[in-house]
């Protein structure tokens, strides 16, 4: 199996935005959450209203100017992992695909290429088998 | 008169008095009478700046809970869930021995002083969705007085004694919260309660204050 470099990591917009979202948005639904249980466990420890605005609110205040700096860069590196996850999925299908249809059109000596790290890996080398196997068969 | 009569006056009369003592026996949700060594068991404090002495004082039997601040604010509240509407009143006993010293504030947040207050609790979601009704007892407002708190246009704050005429004097209080919240509020409250608590706090201006509270009775009507 020949190494190839990833040149493109978004081969399948709608597959791959579907994939990311599948990553993203529970995980940032549990940030959320885990932000609102903070909050909330803590204000209904408090209860008394000069409490909370004395220490709560102020403390929830550096939170929340943290969090809008920390939040993006945690989505944006959320989001690329989910992307190169994704590519490492959905990356060689269409690549496949092209592949395939030259052997289908009996071209039995075409081999399909797989980078290292491809979740597909293991389904590649299986086909390959099979078109080896037909091409000796074929002589 | 005959016999028959006699009784259906008698069973009428049963009726009618059966019906008043109903009307009139309270239905309590909650009497914290404070006699009791662990009335405070189930207390919780929430220290906001330095801890006033709340401590079970006994007077023969009776016993009741003292405030003490010396130049702090902390508050003991209990965790009660009810709907306001089904036990709308809310009566307590308290006694002012020692109003903090107002003169000494400076700032409206520092004149939030009252060396006796007594809060309802109605906890939602956050903070500013949430909504409280403190009643204090003050010294220069007068009563009935609703305001807003330094804390929020959603803490409000109703005068429900003023003046330090009765100082050292036990006075009884009876309020109808769900009025008072409409009248506070301008609207139905939305969400139940989630405790009460009572306060004595001196410490924005820096002075010391002293009260005692009891019978605090939550009923419906």
């Amino acid at each position: 199996m020949r190494t190839m470099k990833r040149r493109k990591f978004l081969v399948d917009k709608k597959m791959q935005f579907r994939y990311m979202g599948l990553v993203a948005v529970p995980l940032v639904a549990l940030l959320a959450g885990l932000y609102y249980l903070m909050y909330y466990s803590m204000f209904n420890q408090m209860l008394i209203p000069e409490a909370i605005v004395a220490t709560l609110l102020p403390a929830m205040r550096r939170v929340n100017f943290t969090a809008a700096v920390a939040v993006p860069v945690i989505l944006y590196l959320i989001l690329r992992a989910a992307l190169i996850y994704s590519n490492r999925i959905v990356g060689p299908i269409p690549r496949l695909e092209k592949e395939l249809d030259r052997a289908i059109s009996g071209d039995y000596s075409v081999r399909l290429k797989a980078r290292d790290n491809d979740e597909l890996n293991s389904f590649i080398n299986k086909v390959n088998t099979l078109l080896e196997t037909i091409d000796v068969g074929r002589g | 008169m005959n016999r028959s009569l006699k009784i259906k006056i008698a069973l009428t009369i049963l009726f009618l008095s059966l019906c008043f003592t109903a009307r009139c026996a309270a239905v309590y949700l909650k009497q914290f009478m404070f006699d009791e060594d662990k009335a405070l068991d189930k207390w919780s404090t929430m220290v906001l700046n330095g801890k006033v002495d709340y401590l079970l004082m006994k007077y023969g039997s009776d016993g009741f809970v003292e405030a003490e601040s010396q130049g702090a604010c902390s508050a003991l509240y209990y965790r009660i869930g009810f709907q306001l509407k089904e036990y709308p009143i809310l009566s307590w006993k308290w006694r002012v021995n020692k109003f903090p010293d107002i003169s000494r504030a400076a700032t409206d947040l520092e004149k939030d002083d009252y060396a006796a207050r007594v809060y309802v609790i109605f906890p939602f979601l956050t903070f500013s969705s949430s909504k409280f009704i403190e009643y204090v007892w003050a010294e220069d407002l007068p009563e009935g007085t609703v305001m807003d708190s330094p804390s929020g246009k959603n803490v409000k704050m109703i005068v429900a004694r003023s003046g330090r005429e009765r100082l050292g004097e036990w006075i009884s209080e009876t309020h109808n919260v769900y009025e008072d919240y409409i009248k506070a509020f301008g609207s139905k409250p939305g969400m139940g309660v989630g405790a009460v608590a009572i306060m004595c706090d001196a410490d924005g201006t820096r002075s010391s204050a002293m009260a005692s509270f009891d019978e605090i009775f939550i009923e419906a009507m």
